[in-house]
């Protein structure tokens, strides 16, 4: 399974590897923004968007309304990584189309069983 | 989380938590000054809600807590439910340094230190329930977005070239390079001496014009590999300069004062070196300037100046050299108050103060216990102010220089070196010993006999062209005997107004050295700054001017203003 982590703050990217690899996905690939997320994405196949929320120029909510918009990307998942969630905040995200929504600080664990909905999902 | 890497995230995480709250802190500044910026806010409000973001991972928890209770005082100010005040600013500006301190305590490892942040955890409370009662009111006109301020943007521009195109290096891999770089040019300088010597020999035949065409292209590569290290060496001087915008706004504060601080050059690039020792002196010079310097508003109104003051510090490249000058538009130095004081200290005395031109008044400020504000506190006026600031630039090889407009201002320039790794210096020779002055303080060389060596008061002084200038015999230094010759040379060096006239045997020549310091058993020789070795495999001691020059100021204070 092959991941697209966005996230601005490189120590974050660094952190959310370490977690990704630590429930088993090994396969992830990088941006540091949402311009260079959507370019990835359009450059060549993924099967999981895993957004920061809070990012200069483009917001992770922006990718994901860009992403839905998109004829091509729109099937892709994404899982939104966030520090608030306030029940506005879900239900913006929501309606944007977001797959699964985890809040910072979170386990490895957590994390995989997000991933794991998100694809069960998927298949039904 | 896995442990291992983990160690790798945390030095990343400070790494880049503090140039984030770097970021923060100068954008505090800019908001401050225009409170309307809501981009600002916002790239604060980001920065500081990323920091949570990742501190939450790996569970600094006292970093939570602060960056939190920011957080939610940010939010209130981004939507317009709080105004922009100086107490806020300071607060806020609290919460920076509180963050950079546990950053800090990270960094060395004591990440279980207990800090007491309840207290600001307290009053950003506070200050969050103050919301004033005409909040309805304010809710008309929420600031707008008006100004997308330049910081930010520059910032957010380097942030994403960074990952792209920089790596960090150990400032220890680049100096070992360094190092190694200037092992070749010694090589290189050998190898030079040896084919002038094959030349001699064997006249201009075959192998050695090979060899001489194989040096020079090596000379072309050396030259240009050590320029590249040196290179990898710099840093913009904005490193230095990124934090006096807090301090002025926080002394002025302090003072009661109104200073506009105006930053220009900031992009002008010097070594690492001369960067970390820069910047005290241009702080005890700009906390001057606020001090001495600029004026109350009320008495600037009276004589008809702007209310706000204003300093500038301008960097910018000259040559193989940095100047970066201090300017503020405050009273200007009053010699006649320097005159006194001098006199009072005993620095001079009555009859010589009376025959010193304006700037050699002005030079006495460097001297060391000088200093003329009356009051004693804690940020300037201790007397320990202007002589430490000379010897800290003259230790990287600088030189300082002062104007002063009474009424009208004050303008401190300092010289300083690209870099401290290529010196390029004056060879000569004094009773047998090899000795290299740096080019940047010699200011004339001259042949003179023996007999226009004058005594004066039991000092040897020479005249030229009306001006009397001490000698130092260079022989002496390091106690050889001298060789007897009835024509020798002057070197005439000089730091600041200060002229010391150096009396040596020959002059060899100019040379790019890389000095090596000369140990710890040897490092108390006065007036040696370090050791280099020629082409010709010799050592040459390379002297440490300000050093002589100083030392000889121990002796008589007035040195230069002798009678003859």
């Amino acid at each position: 399974m092959k991941i697209l982590l966005v996230d601005d703050f490189p120590t974050m990217r660094k952190i959310l590897r370490n977690l990704l690899k630590e429930a088993g996905f090994t396969d992830i690939d990088e941006a540091e923004n949402g311009i260079m997320a959507l370019e990835r994405l359009r450059g060549e196949a993924f099967d999981l968007v895993i957004t920061d929320w809070n990012m200069p120029e483009m917001t992770g909510l922006e990718l994901l309304k860009k992403i839905r918009e998109d004829h091509a990307l729109k099937d892709i998942p994404v899982l939104m990584v966030t520090a608030e969630a306030t029940k506005e905040c879900v239900m913006e995200a929501v309606q944007a189309g977001v797959s699964n929504y985890i809040v910072k600080p979170f386990t490895a664990t957590a994390l995989k069983e997000k991933i794991d909905i998100i694809m069960e999902n998927l298949k039904s | 989380m896995s442990t291992d890497g983990m160690e790798e995230i945390i030095k990343e995480f400070i790494v880049e938590a503090k140039e984030l709250i770097d970021g923060v802190e100068q954008n505090l500044i800019t908001l401050e000054k225009n409170p309307d910026g809501m981009d600002v806010l916002n790239d604060i409000f980001r920065s500081v809600h990323t920091i949570k973001g990742a501190a939450g991972f790996l569970a600094f928890e006292e970093v939570i807590e602060v960056t939190h209770s920011a957080e939610d005082l940010l939010n209130e100010l981004r939507k317009g439910r709080l105004p922009v005040t100086a107490d806020i600013m300071d607060l806020l500006l609290e919460v920076v340094d509180a963050i950079k301190e546990l950053i800090g305590d990270i960094e060395k490892g004591e990440r279980e230190k207990k800090h007491n942040i309840s207290p600001l955890i307290e009053r950003l409370r506070v200050a969050l329930e103050s919301k004033p009662v005409e909040d309805t009111d304010d809710k008309k006109s929420p600031p707008k977005a008006k100004v997308k301020a330049p910081p930010q943007e520059a910032r957010e521009d380097k942030g994403g070239r960074e990952t792209e195109h920089y790596i960090r290096v150990d400032i220890g891999r680049i100096d070992s390079v360094m190092d190694l770089a200037g092992e070749l040019v010694l090589i290189r300088n050998r190898l030079t001496n040896l084919a002038s010597r094959l030349h001699e020999q064997y006249g201009d035949i075959g192998v050695v014009g090979d060899v001489d065409s194989a040096i020079s292209e090596l000379n072309v590569i050396t030259t240009d590999l050590q320029l590249a290290v040196m290179k990898m060496r710099m840093q913009p001087i904005e490193k230095v300069l990124s934090k006096f915008p807090r301090m002025v706004r926080d002394i002025a504060r302090q003072r009661g004062k109104e200073v506009e601080l105006i930053i220009r050059g900031e992009d002008t690039e010097l070594d690492k070196t001369v960067i970390e020792e820069i910047g005290d002196p241009l702080v005890h010079i700009i906390r001057n300037a606020i001090d001495h310097g600029i004026e109350p508003s009320d008495e600037r109104d009276e004589q008809g100046k702007p209310r706000k003051g204003t300093i500038t510090i301008t960097a910018c490249q000259e040559g193989r050299d940095i100047l970066i000058s201090i300017e503020d538009d405050g009273r200007g130095i009053n010699t006649e108050r320097i005159r006194e004081k001098a006199i009072k200290l005993g620095l001079v005395s009555q009859k010589d103060v009376e025959k010193m031109r304006e700037r050699e008044l002005m030079e006495l400020i460097f001297s060391p216990g000088f200093s003329t504000a009356e009051r004693t506190d804690d940020i300037s006026g201790r007397g320990v102010g202007m002589d430490v600031v000379k010897t800290n630039v003259s230790r990287i090889n600088g030189s300082i220089f002062i104007d002063s407009l009474p009424g009208k201002g004050t303008k401190i320039t300092i010289r300083v070196p690209l870099t401290l790794a290529i010196i390029h210096t004056l060879t000569v020779e004094a009773g047998g010993e090899l000795y290299a002055i740096p080019l940047t303080i010699v200011i004339e060389n001259k042949r003179i006999e023996e007999e226009e060596i004058k005594t004066v008061n039991g000092n040897e002084v020479i005249n030229l062209r009306d001006e009397i200038i001490r000698v130092l015999r260079l022989d002496n230094l390091i106690g050889k005997g001298s060789e007897n010759r009835c024509s020798k040379y002057i070197v005439v060096v000089g730091a600041g107004e200060k002229r010391l006239g150096l009396l040596v045997d020959r002059l060899h020549g100019q040379e790019e050295i890389v000095m090596k310091s000369m140990g710890d058993y040897m490092k108390g020789i006065q007036g040696v700054a370090g050791a280099c070795i020629t082409g010709s495999g010799r050592v040459v001691l390379v002297l440490d001017v300000g050093k002589l020059i100083w030392g000889m100021e121990g002796i008589g204070v007035n040195m230069d203003k002798l009678v003859v």
